[in-house]
């Protein structure tokens, strides 16, 4: 039986970002795919010769090459990624857009502040102060009680159309859950989108997984592909073993799953979670693709390069009724990020709305 | 191996690590965390390297011995003349 110190379920990014650490520490990892290719929710395929990236549609936290404590900083040093490598070119700038109102933002927190004096004069003061309270946050500390970041933005904001406004950007990219969040990962949001910033390798996401799987596995760290995990063997409360669904065991030290909560506890084969522990969240998304023959610069949109749209009186991030809500969603233009001489050789244009599950999983294929 | 050559194996390691901090000016008595940007992975860093690359153990229990290129000098170069 193959015996792993640490057993890693899903080769998404963090499932192999946590590979690397692992094996550059010396220990045995291996990680378990179930799918043919990596990447889990951002990940890439092929179709018809053309390759598609899936779910990403720019990266955040963006800051430039030297800025001390900056997560991503941070990160391409634990990982030992270099910015030449990563290549990233910066978004050309983004918007909120509601009904008669705009709030333009990009890489420098200036524009924002000064889009928000634009259309929102009277809500400046409370504005600042809401930037103050997010900077003191510590949002490092793990254990802290949840905080509605409702209430603390509206402490700072009485206006409710800026309340969404800010809300929108954060919480497609940030929230699992309807109409509120915790602050603590309000603040990530924030600091990660609005001081920080947006932006994407020109070949795009695959560019980031191919070096996290090379940087793997110079590391050392082996990886099992087409494999899943079809659950735990439980002995005394830990997880002894996995048992693939080929049903060969394996037995690991250690195991990390990626794959979420509740499908983590769906793995355990004993009774050791409650019914209401395992259930999933209410919130899903359809996105689609659309390629043009044409350069998008083309079409007289503007350069946005990700438009975060509501066009109701009131922004709701809730379960969808209808198969897709159009009502509110995200709008991604690959071509506008800042490639310097050659942009992409085709138009892009990607849209995600939120749309309900339960419909689309009754679909055929052909629906 | 002398202090010095302790200070040195300390701050090539630190410069893998961390290859855009600025090492020209590190000041061997004040705290490295001072003076440069290392957080407490970095230092875990550093104690992986430290094993992998000449075999030196330092216990969790020890890593406040790391403080300082000085306290590094100190608490290591015993443990690399012990390896000979």
């Amino acid at each position: 039986m193959e015996n792993y110190d640490v057993a890693i379920i899903g080769a998404g990014m963090s499932g192999i970002a946590a590979g690397i650490r692992l094996a550059h520490f010396g220990k045995k990892v291996c990680i378990f795919e179930r799918h043919y290719a990596p990447g889990g929710l951002n990940s890439f395929y092929f179709k018809e010769g053309r390759k598609y990236d899936v779910g990403l549609h720019a990266m955040t936290n963006f800051v430039k090459p030297g800025v001390k404590r900056a997560p991503l900083n941070r990160i391409l040093r634990q990982l030992r990624i270099s910015r030449e490598e990563l290549n990233l070119s910066e978004q050309l700038g983004s918007r909120v857009a509601f009904p008669g109102r705009n709030l333009r933002f990009n890489n420098e927190f200036g524009l924002l502040e000064s889009e928000v004096e634009r259309e929102f004069r009277s809500e400046m003061d409370g504005f600042r102060k809401l930037v103050e309270t997010i900077q003191a946050f510590n949002d490092r500390e793990f254990n802290y009680r949840y905080q509605s970041a409702r209430e603390v933005v509206r402490r700072c904001i009485t206006d409710v159309v800026l309340e969404d406004m800010i809300f929108c950007p954060l919480m497609y990219y940030g929230s699992s859950t309807e109409d509120d969040m915790d602050f603590g990962q309000f603040v990530v949001m924030f600091k990660s989108i609005f001081f920080e910033g947006f932006a994407r390798p020109q070949e795009g996401i695959r560019n980031i997984i191919k070096l996290l799987l090379l940087r793997y596995k110079e590391a050392g760290g082996i990886r099992r592909m087409k494999t899943g995990v079809a659950s735990f063997k439980i002995e005394k409360g830990r997880v002894d073993r996995l048992i693939l669904d080929s049903g060969e065991e394996v037995q690991a030290d250690i195991v990390l799953s990626s794959v979420g909560l509740p499908e983590t506890y769906s793995l355990c084969s004993e009774k050791i979670v409650s019914e209401t522990d395992i259930k999933a969240g209410r919130l899903s998304f359809a996105e689609t693709i659309t390629i043009f023959k044409d350069q998008p610069s083309s079409f007289n949109w503007g350069n946005d390069t990700i438009v975060f749209f509501n066009n109701r009186d009131r922004f709701a991030y809730r379960e969808a009724r209808d198969p897709v809500d159009l009502t509110s969603g995200v709008i991604c233009i690959p071509n506008n990020f800042d490639y310097g001489e050659t942009n992409l050789t085709e138009g892009i244009v990607r849209v995600t709305c939120l749309a309900n599950y339960e419909t689309w999983k009754m679909y055929t294929e052909e629906e | 191996m002398t202090k010095d050559e302790c200070k040195q194996v300390v701050l090539d390691i630190i410069a893998e690590i961390a290859p855009d901090e600025e090492l020209s000016d590190v000041k061997p008595e004040v705290a490295l965390r001072e003076q440069l940007d290392l957080d407490s992975m970095d230092f875990l860093d550093i104690v992986m390297e430290l094993r992998k690359k000449h075999g030196i153990e330092v216990p969790e229990g020890e890593y406040g011995n790391l403080v300082s290129l000085e306290s590094c000098a100190e608490y290591l170069t015993p443990k690399f003349d012990a390896l000979v």
